[in-house]
């Protein structure tokens, strides 16, 4: 390789509101190599592609392209550096052609601003060619499917000359015969000279694939290796955070009566044959890497997804969910991870939000009592400690953490017999943190099972009772939290470990092909 | 630390543009009084009133409707239609009344669910949905009148539209009686309740158990029912069915609610300000005619307070953002 390397990325930092994303990470990508991004959620690795694509502006650093110190402001300006990301959520315009595509923004030109069809139909078909794809440049993008239209996308990063290609996630979707496919077309362009970085929740595809591997931590580089210097154990070990496990959030330990009980569970290209039991009292964390189908679970025990398959019973009884009104009757309350979009109404007042869910059980004759209601709402906000100037407040002048409170206290109105979290504290400051810790474990201390999907480990370490691994749509693993060996979770979550709960096949490392 | 209790109305801006509004209308009214002297006589301000009475219950159901989210654009069609239906069925006979009515009701009804149905289960929108609605209303009400109108109002039904209790016309209690019905509902049940959070966020509302479909559903049928009675009212005023009025609703109420201050996109407002609006239009309008102003001018005029309110209330919804 040459001395200096086509892309150095040095020092780069980048400080978000309350945490620093990347400290001071170096980065390199030659010419002619695949070089594998990995590191577990949170550690820094959409941010760093975010700077080398020019979505963000890193706080400190400097990124050189063949030894020249350039500012990559904007991703037209990586495009014209030869640096091209493809996303995973695809970035076409189905409604136009494959060639419209390729082309879009740099079509091949006349003079008089005429468009060069002909041109432009004949060098589409050179890059589908190179990316082996065998479509129509004239077919609508729309008619394609996903791995053809990623097959498009890279066509169009290598006719904007693309030196390096960063690919994010790009196997998420694909099915093993596609991901081979795809596996050796980025062998293939690399040998053609171009530098790729390749970033996979599945280390099994990034050992096959690349020629190097950088490891990110806490938005920290731990190490760069070359493929065949490094393992899969090793790799998780260097991922596995070192920081201290907070103090556990503890109250009255479980009693050990099962409350909620999963059986069988399946929704076709979520989860699969998902079966768990909550017991009164209990908190049970679930973890999976983004997108292996955890943040479904949640949602199809609260009627807002319907599985195919399997059986949801409370206390014994069997439910029939078709919609979140039957899981609310039931006694199941669900927190969901985007509280704007889908937790408050951010126009109307706290009062009219906590209210919500249980209008029915404070009415005479259709009218909302409002004198209950109000020592109700009275109460919760002291319970939870919500701070606000008035119940009449909108909802939406709130901080982060007392927009939660006001979710949870929507819930709290009820007794629910089960509560079902979806990252209950993000984009929260620290001090609410501990306070939702506090009423969560308060919740299950009264008898409630919680349930808790989190991408934050830590948080699902000091607070769960027991944890549950998701990889890939299904259950892989189960623990106690404490004393949980993180290194043990990590393993699982990166599917690692062909030792599934439910007796199912996982696809593990077994066929993983280190070649 | 005691807190001053402002009554919620005002806190979270249901009344809108209300105390405005009621300002500019009692103002025109001053001005119109000292062009046309006996302007400001008890009689003639329920006058006045009284014009307002149509547009004032045709806007009921557009505020729920706006409210929700949505629009009502078959409102001006359905008050046709139940003009042209009821007058034929009364044939000026008061023991026709009740047939009269119950038949109006029903085609209102079907009409407000299957705009309902078109919105949340067949996922239309609702501007072209009611939209369409309308134009097979207004088509259905042409189709029944083979093109002329006619048929005669019942005594009871022009007591209704004409008549009044001492110096009050009845018309115009009506209108007071449903307007605080309205009030009522938004403010105090669990059904309004439930309107405002389908209309701020339709995916929360359905993730606290809210059934959205079925509120927004009674939404549109409500908004039918408020423009059949206005139907109704003027078949008492005019004594005949007739196809030479009416369609303009679907605007003016539209108009009349987003002047009022609930917003487009929902959750906001309510029906004080579209009541605010709808005194300042019937006042300016009473103006205009004082002064022999022609149609045409007056419609260019309406336009411009339209926009004015618009410009003023988007500044409004910006800086609150």
């Amino acid at each position: 390789m040459a001395d200096v390397p086509f892309l150095l990325m040095k020092g780069i930092q980048k400080r978000f509101p309350g945490v620093l994303a990347l400290d001071s990470v170096d980065f390199v990508c030659e010419q002619g190599e695949v070089h594998g991004l990995i590191g577990e959620n949170g550690a820094g690795k959409s941010t760093l592609i975010k700077v080398l694509g020019g979505v963000l502006q890193p706080d400190a650093g400097e990124i050189l392209v063949q030894g020249a110190p350039v500012k990559v402001t904007s991703p037209s300006r990586a495009a014209s550096l030869g640096i091209s990301v493809i996303h995973q959520e695809l970035n076409l315009i189905e409604d136009l052609t494959v060639a419209q595509n390729i082309f879009l923004g740099h079509e091949p030109r006349r003079g008089m601003g005429v468009l060069d069809l002909q041109a432009m139909g004949a060098s589409a078909r050179d890059y589908l060619r190179v990316v082996g794809l065998d479509v129509d440049p004239q077919a609508k993008v729309r008619a394609l499917s996903l791995e053809q239209k990623q097959l498009v996308e890279i066509a169009k990063a290598l006719s904007f000359d693309a030196r390096i290609l960063v690919m994010d996630e790009p196997t998420a979707a694909l099915n093993a015969e596609e991901v081979k496919h795809l596996l050796k077309l980025i062998r293939d362009l690399a040998d053609r000279g171009c530098g790729v970085v390749f970033i996979s929740h599945r280390l099994e595809e990034v050992f096959a694939v690349s020629h190097r591997i950088t490891v990110l931590r806490d938005g920290k580089v731990v190490a760069t290796r070359a493929r065949d210097a490094i393992d899969p154990e090793t790799a998780v070990r260097m991922m596995t955070g070192k920081g201290q496990v907070g103090a556990r959030v503890t109250g009255i330990a479980p009693s050990g009566r099962p409350l909620l009980e999963v059986r069988g569970l399946t929704l076709p290209g979520a989860f699969y044959d998902v079966s768990f039991t909550i017991n009164e009292g209990e908190i049970v964390g679930m973890v999976g890497l983004e997108g292996q189908g955890q943040r479904e679970i949640p949602r199809a025990v609260f009627g807002d997804l319907r599985p195919t398959h399997g059986e949801v019973y409370l206390r014994g009884t069997r439910l029939h969910l078709t919609s979140p009104r039957d899981a609310i009757r039931a006694g199941i309350a669900f927190v969901p991870e985007e509280r704007k979009a889908e937790g408050l109404c951010l126009s109307l007042d706290v009062r009219q939000n906590i209210a919500l869910a249980t209008l029915d059980s404070r009415q005479m004759a259709g009218f909302v009592r409002l004198s209950r209601e109000a020592s109700l709402i009275r109460s919760l906000v002291e319970r939870l400690r919500i701070q606000l100037a008035s119940p009449f407040q909108e909802v939406r002048n709130l901080s982060g953490g007392n927009q939660q409170k006001v979710v949870m206290a929507k819930w709290l109105c009820s007794r629910p017999a089960v509560l079902l979290f979806s990252e209950p504290t993000r984009g929260i400051d620290v001090g609410a943190k501990e306070e939702i810790y506090r009423l969560i474990r308060r919740q299950a201390d009264e008898g409630s099972g919680v349930l808790i999907v989190s991408s934050d480990l830590m948080e699902v370490l000091r607070l769960c009772d027991r944890i549950l691994v998701v990889h890939d749509g299904r259950i892989v693993k189960e623990m106690p939290a404490e004393g949980a060996d993180r290194e043990a979770i990590m393993t699982a979550q990166w599917g690692l470990e062909a030792a599934p709960t439910q007796g199912s096949s996982t696809p593990g490392l077994c066929h993983g092909g280190i070649t | 630390m005691p807190q001053k209790v402002v009554p919620t109305s005002i806190r979270s801006g249901r009344a809108g543009n209300a105390p405005f509004l009621v300002t500019i209308a009692v103002l025109l009214m001053f001005v119109a009084g000292s062009l046309a002297p006996g302007f400001l006589e008890p009689a003639s301000v329920l006058n006045t009133l009284r014009q307002a009475v149509p547009l004032g219950i045709i806007s009921i159901g557009q505020t729920v409707a706006i409210l929700t989210g949505g629009v009502d654009l078959s409102v001006g069609a359905v008050a046709i239609l139940s003009n042209v239906l009821a007058a034929n069925i009364m044939n000026g006979e008061d023991s026709n009344n009740l047939k009269a009515f119950l038949v109006c009701l029903v085609v209102a009804l079907i009409v407000g669910v299957v705009n309902g149905l078109g919105v949340t289960r067949v996922g239309i929108n609702p501007f072209v949905m009611t939209l369409a609605m309308g134009i097979i209303v207004h088509g259905a009400a042409l189709v029944y009148s083979k093109g002329a109108a006619g048929g005669a109002a019942s005594p009871l039904t022009k007591f209704l539209g004409t008549g009044r209790i001492g110096i009050v016309p009845v018309a115009v209690v009506l209108w007071v009686v449903l307007a605080v019905t309205t009030l009522v509902l938004l403010e105090r049940t669990v059904i309004g309740r439930r309107i405002y959070a389908v209309g701020s966020n339709v995916q929360t509302a359905r993730m606290s158990g809210v059934n959205t479909a079925c509120v927004i559903t009674g939404v549109y049928a409500m908004s039918s029912v408020a423009a059949m009675t206005a139907g109704l009212v003027v078949t008492g005023y005019m004594g005949v069915g007739t196809l030479e009025w009416g369609i303009d609703y679907r605007l003016t109420s539209m108009a009349a609610v987003v002047m009022g201050g609930t917003a487009f996109e929902g959750g906001r407002g309510g029906y004080l300000g579209t009541l605010g609006s709808v005194l300042a239009i019937t006042v300016l309008n009473s103006l205009l005619t004082i002064l022999r102003i022609s149609e045409p001018v007056r419609q260019v005029f309406y336009g411009l307070v339209v926009l004015f309110f618009l410009m003023s209330s988007l500044r409004g919804s910006k800086e609150s953002a």
